[in-house]
């Protein structure tokens, strides 16, 4: 991970070190992981492209090409200083809404956070593709008043990058 | 690449993250879904914005738990709320938190003296940066009130608001429920509501646009009106124009009226209700309209 950041200061890479173990962790306690070094290496490389892109904030995370050896400097907004993956947690904080809510537009959530895919998603869920955007644009709607109307980083961070 | 698809890439590049977060409106993701059928490259950018494969949305990110000490204390309110509900029931969750050598418990919000790791570095800034960020908008905030409650004036009675950040739109209030062409709002509801816009039709300086308020948004008492309502205009949650006043002096219907026309397309009207006891949280209601 050193050799791949090499302009991150010590500290920061410790978080992401910490963040690879974690998803490593995760990962052997759901099921028994065939190649585990392998995997921690595909692992580091994410954990180092990911901050990459969480540096050069919202737009950076749709950057094809990285190059890693550049010299970083965190985006404005101190949330995003913290390494925190915003949009990870965003996705986090509305299943967990939708959770306690909208069953439905949890499931509805869940599956297209996992597929980034309406299409994908219709498909999994045996529903229309039109249909299944339907029941999504009352899921939506409530996200969009949610951001609208709760202060905290998560929100913030939802109408700074104009997502809602 | 010719001029009009390079126009559509660059179209559908900007919204990449929107889709990704589901957030986009349906008639730009029904576009946007088509673009990307045809479209390698922004397929490719978009495979990054998935979970890394085996993990899930529905815990914890694993960043938050790397920085957890000094990231989970920046959280507020709702979003706090639910990450402690999660982590009171997901067994999971706090296994991983241990895992990384930290209190699987939430730490103290941002700001509280005692609750701020002695050795911390970036993150004793970062603390700094938005307990003085909070600090000044919420003195801010109370400059502002002050001076709206000292010069009520400064509300001129045509409706205009003097700090309005865009003055091209023009509140009018307590007009006559029986205008003509005016639309009548539903009931507001956070549950209830459809998400169907409401059809508004041209809005032109000339009628401007009469929307007639539900019962929902009428003071039920002579103590409620007397609470601040702001209606603000958005659009793509940019605020258009905004106007701030008591709650009583809406009457049974608005009025928005336009320097010119208003361009076609969806926006959002919000209506947020200040409490009414110090320490509970704004109502808000936002209508979303559609105008031809």
């Amino acid at each position: 991970m050193k050799r791949k950041l090499r302009y991150v200061p010590p500290d920061t890479l410790e978080d992401l070190a910490r963040e690879a173990m974690v998803t490593l962790f995760r990962l052997s306690r759901r099921e028994a992981l065939a190649n585990p070094e392998t995997l921690a290496a595909t692992l580091v490389d994410r954990v180092c492209v990911d901050h990459v892109r969480r540096m050069r904030g919202p737009a950076g995370r749709l950057d094809a090409l990285l190059d890693l050896d550049a010299p970083l400097k965190p985006p404005d907004g101190a949330v995003d200083a913290t390494g925190v993956d915003m949009l990870e947690l965003f996705r986090f904080v509305v299943l967990e809404h939708f959770k306690q809510h909208d069953a439905p537009c949890q499931e509805l959530a869940a599956e297209f956070f996992a597929e980034q895919s309406w299409t994908a998603v219709a498909k999994r869920l045996q529903i229309r593709h039109v249909t299944v955007i339907r029941r999504w644009s009352h899921c939506m709607q409530q996200v969009r008043e949610l951001a609208y109307a709760q202060r905290g980083p998560v929100w913030e961070w939802a109408r700074q990058a104009r997502i809602v | 690449m010719s001029t009009g698809s390079a126009n559509a890439h660059d179209w559908a590049l900007r919204r990449l993250l929107a889709y990704g977060a589901g957030l986009l409106p349906e008639d730009e993701l029904l576009k946007l879904e088509e673009h990307l059928h045809g479209c390698p490259d922004c397929r490719s950018r978009l495979s990054p914005l998935k979970p890394v494969a085996g993990t899930s949305a529905l815990h914890l990110p694993a960043s938050l738990i790397a920085t957890w000490s000094r990231s989970a204390a920046l959280l507020e309110g709702l979003e706090r709320e639910l990450v402690e509900a999660h982590l009171d029931e997901c067994e999971e969750c706090r296994a991983a938190l241990d895992f990384a050598g930290s209190d699987p418990a939430m730490p103290a919000p941002a700001g509280d003296d005692a609750s701020r790791p002695a050795t911390r570095r970036a993150g004793e800034r970062t603390h700094r940066v938005w307990f003085w960020a909070i600090g000044l908008s919420g003195a801010a905030a109370g400059i502002a009130a002050w001076l709206v409650a000292a010069h009520p004036a400064w509300l001129s009675s045509d409706g205009r608001a003097s700090g309005a950040q865009s003055s091209n739109v023009a509140f009018e209030f307590a007009l006559d429920s029986l205008t003509t062409g005016a639309v009548r709002l539903p009931e507001p509801g956070f549950r209830a509501r459809a998400a169907k816009p409401i059809d508004v039709g041209a809005v032109t300086n000339v009628s401007g646009m009469v929307l007639i308020l539900p019962p929902a948004l009428q003071p039920p008492s002579a103590e409620a009106g007397e609470r601040r309502m702001v209606i603000t205009l958005l659009r793509d949650g940019r605020e258009l124009a905004s106007h701030t006043s008591t709650f009583y002096s809406l009457g049974d219907a608005i009025r928005l009226r336009p320097e010119g026309r208003l361009e076609a397309g969806d926006y959002d009207l919000r209506f947020a209700l200040d409490p009414a006891a110090a320490g509970e949280p704004s109502l808000v209601w936002f209508y979303r309209l559609r105008v031809r």
